[in-house]
């Protein structure tokens, strides 16, 4: 299988190679791999890559973090009490679809090319996400075990702590781990199209001076990132969640 | 109009009473909006009067056919090209278990690239246009459905395939029957993602790459700092983006009528 | 609809419709290779209602799936009217245990039964006239147009069944069928089974593990030894019209049970100390 896989990566390459070096793509729009693979060791040798990537893990993980403050303790409330429920699900239906994209016209009215703008980004975006989980979450609580914690009078508190928030800790994951996909997506979009410092901005420069290599480079960085946080969310999760039972280890 | 039994009175009243909560709470939030920014003096954040008047100017309805519907457009073309592709591919890689595990890697690599980042690529090779936003949509629309389809596929009870077998069902009514069918909580719930994307990404393509588009409207005026007309696009945003979520869960709820008390599994 | 209890001991012509030569099935290649079908011989006639039992564990259902060309045997063959069977014979309908997950959902009664009827380039009209027939044979005709979701246990068993029925079949091979339903469905499915034998003329493999039903139903009963296995004993059964009242107070009925459950008994024990 492993021999099988290495297979069809390389041969993914090997087309990527085929198609860029004929010519039935211009090199002007893609680089081939083996130009990228040349500009890939000064590239990372640069302390602009760094920075940038700096940059863009920063407001990833920046914004992630500010979101699951206020997005998952809210969602558990909200997923707690019917009459709350009922109240704001419309709103939160609502909001949650307005595509995050939309926010970038204003965010660069409000904040011009800088990080902060890439960051109101990355929150608008990744609360909806958490916020539904969590309610979900809230919701899906076992209500035997509501029932037991009930009748051996666990204070409120008790209750939210250790049956509640244990119970919805899996569907929070889930929220997390999209959350997570979607904040980069939108770190990345912003400085790209906002001109914010990231991997994207660097993206769009080189495409503008006509750096195609480089532009290539700082491509297959953003997929490498995506990839490696990707991965870590997963590995956090494991670790995190390994107590549930049935938990897909 | 006689008296209605207790049973039945009750349960109307209880909806009229569930949906007076629901819209309670936007009703509260447009009402604090208004007033709160009613004598705005803020660049950023104009009175929601002037806002609303600028959505009636240009949505309602003088843009609406010019930006409005090509943007739809090209969101429907995108979506209907990216449901074959994802479905067909889906189906052939989710058949033969070896190939789907080989392949595995790669598609999680290019799952996990963010597509923002492939959109200069895509605008170098297609220039600017109705090409570009649609060929976006499709790629980016194309994955969620495709990946959901593979592991529908392959999460087919297995005694579904002995039947075919069994039976000599032909391979075509089998596709269309038995496989497709069988799958389609996991391809719903791979479109679900691939419609929010989509919407996601065809604004994106518009701020980088149109010549016309919601998009394009909402950054022509940005650049000129019109910003009630910025916030006019917003609101047309969520307004279509809540329209189209709720088209979709209408068509999920018609075609997996029959799926009742089946797992919805979604990546 | 309760079928009229159908008549034993038909005509059965002297060619076997169905002969298992020398089946031998294992599992896997290494150390880790499982002999499950060691040697299994048997004949099947025309006509004919064969009940295969065994201990559990001892490959009926692998025997089945080779029988009915779903599994290809390590060795030796199967042989249908003549052919060796190496992939699904269209000649042969298969009723699978789980009905619940073999029944298409999303489809109606009588799509389900209509399926199999596409593979024979059978026109629309006709396909139409034998599910109708099928579903009223089993007792189903006024469901034609609901969903399985709607039916109990008891009522898609015999949507799978007719769906065999309108298959039309030489040999209609049942794995287990009534293992998953309660004992009066089981007793009124069972009738049905044997009525529908009689109605079409049909050859009949039943596997189960319940020894009062292989010999309620049977013509005849084999029974299988634990794995690896093969044939320990064909029994044959002659108790005339069933009836499950009738039938099963017979002192014959009761001789002929012990006598299979001393052979599975006996052989459940040698397992026991060989181990």
């Amino acid at each position: 299988m492993l021999l099988l896989r290495l297979i069809i990566i390389l041969a993914a390459i090997g087309v990527w190679q085929l198609v860029v070096a004929s010519g039935a793509i211009s090199q002007d729009v893609v680089a081939a791999p083996a130009a990228v693979a040349r500009e890939l060791p000064s590239t990372l040798s640069g302390s602009e890559f760094w920075s940038a990537t700096w940059a863009t893990v920063h407001t990833w993980a920046i914004g992630l973090i500010i979101s699951m403050a206020y997005a998952i303790p809210v969602g558990l409330l909200l997923g707690s009490n019917d009459v709350l429920y009922r109240m704001f699900r419309f709103t939160i239906d609502f909001l949650r679809t307005i595509p995050p994209v939309a926010l970038i016209p204003l965010a660069l009215l409000l904040y011009g090319a800088t990080m902060k703008m890439s960051l109101l980004l990355v929150i608008f975006g990744s609360t909806g996400p958490l916020l539904l989980q969590s309610m979900y979450g809230a919701q899906h609580v076992d209500p035997q075990v509501h029932e037991f914690a009930r009748a051996y009078l666990l204070r409120r508190r008790d209750i939210a702590w250790r049956v509640v928030l244990p119970s919805a800790a899996p569907f929070i994951a889930t929220g997390i781990r999209i959350s997570a996909t979607m904040s980069l997506l939108l770190a990345v979009g912003a400085e790209l199209i906002g001109g914010s410092p990231g991997l994207g901005a660097n993206i769009t420069f080189a495409a503008q001076l006509g750096d195609i290599p480089q532009m290539c480079a700082y491509i297959v960085a953003c997929a490498a990132l995506g990839a490696t946080l990707n991965l870590g969310v997963i590995a956090l999760e494991r670790r995190a969640l390994a107590w549930v039972p049935g938990h897909r280890g | 109009m006689g008296t209605r039994p207790p049973r039945m009175k009750a349960r109307v009243t209880d909806h009229a009473r569930n949906t007076t909560l629901e819209l309670l709470l936007p009703a509260i939030l447009l009402g604090a909006w208004w007033f709160v920014s009613a004598g705005s003096t803020s660049q950023y954040f104009p009175a929601l009067s002037t806002i609303l008047a600028e959505f009636h100017r240009v949505w309602l309805f003088s843009h609406f056919s010019s930006d409005a519907v090509p943007t739809l457009e090209h969101l429907a073309v995108g979506i209907c090209v990216a449901t074959v592709i994802g479905i067909a591919v889906g189906v052939a890689l989710g058949s033969v278990a070896l190939l789907a595990d080989a392949c595995a890697p790669v598609l999680e690599l290019v799952r996990a690239t963010p597509i923002v980042a492939l959109l200069p690529i895509g605008l170098l090779l297609l220039g600017i246009g109705p090409r570009f936003q649609i060929a976006v949509i499709v790629y980016g629309a194309t994955w969620p459905i495709l990946l959901n389809t593979v592991d529908g596929v392959r999460a087919i009870d297995p005694v579904l395939r002995d039947l075919a077998r069994s039976y000599q069902v032909p391979r075509l009514v089998q596709l269309f029957k038995i496989t497709i069918p069988a799958a389609s909580p996991n391809i719903m719930a791979g479109m679900r993602t691939a419609v929010s994307l989509a919407v996601s990404v065809v604004i994106f393509s518009e701020l980088i790459g149109a010549t016309n588009g919601i998009g394009y409207q909402i950054l022509q005026a940005q650049h000129m700092f019109a910003v009630s007309e910025v916030w006019a696009g917003m609101i047309l945003l969520g307004i279509l983006g809540y329209l189209i979520n709720v088209l979709f869960r209408g068509v999920e709820h018609l075609v997996l009528r029959r799926h009742r008390g089946r797992r919805h599994p979604s990546r | 609809m309760k079928p009229a209890a159908a008549t034993a001991d038909p005509q059965v012509s002297l060619t076997p419709l169905i002969s298992v030569r020398g089946l031998v099935k294992r599992y896997g290649t290494d150390d880790t290779a499982r002999l499950v079908l060691d040697d299994v011989n048997l004949e099947v006639h025309q006509g004919q209602f064969l009940c295969i039992v065994g201990p559990s564990g001892a490959g009926k259902t692998t025997l089945l799936r080779c029988m009915a060309g779903l599994l290809p045997p390590t060795a030796g063959e199967t042989v249908l009217a003549g052919v060796t069977v190496t992939k699904p014979p269209p000649s042969v309908a298969l009723v699978f245990q789980d009905y619940s997950r073999s029944l298409l959902p999303w489809m109606s009664v009588r799509h389900n039964v209509e399926l199999p009827l596409l593979s024979k380039q059978i026109p629309r009209a006709e396909r139409h006239r034998r599910s109708a027939e099928a579903l009223n044979a089993v007792g189903l005709g006024t469901s034609a147009g609901r969903y399985p979701a709607e039916l109990s246990g008891g009522m898609q068993q015999r949507v799978a069944i007719a769906r065999a029925l309108a298959y039309r079949p030489a040999a209609l091979l049942m794995d287990e069928p009534f293992a998953s339903v309660d004992a009066q469905t089981r007793a009124d499915l069972e009738d049905l089974t044997l009525y529908v034998r009689e109605a079409y003329g049909m050859t009949v493999v039943l596997v189960t593990h319940d020894i009062d039903e292989a010999v309620y139903l049977g013509d005849e009963v084999v029974v299988l030894s634990g794995s690896p296995t093969r044939v320990r004993e064909r029994i044959a059964v002659p108790l005339g019209p069933r009836d499950q009242l009738a039938t099963k107070s017979l002192p014959e009925f009761t001789a002929l049970r012990s006598q299979v459950l001393q052979l599975i008994r006996r052989d459940r024990q040698q397992a026991h100390a060989t181990d």
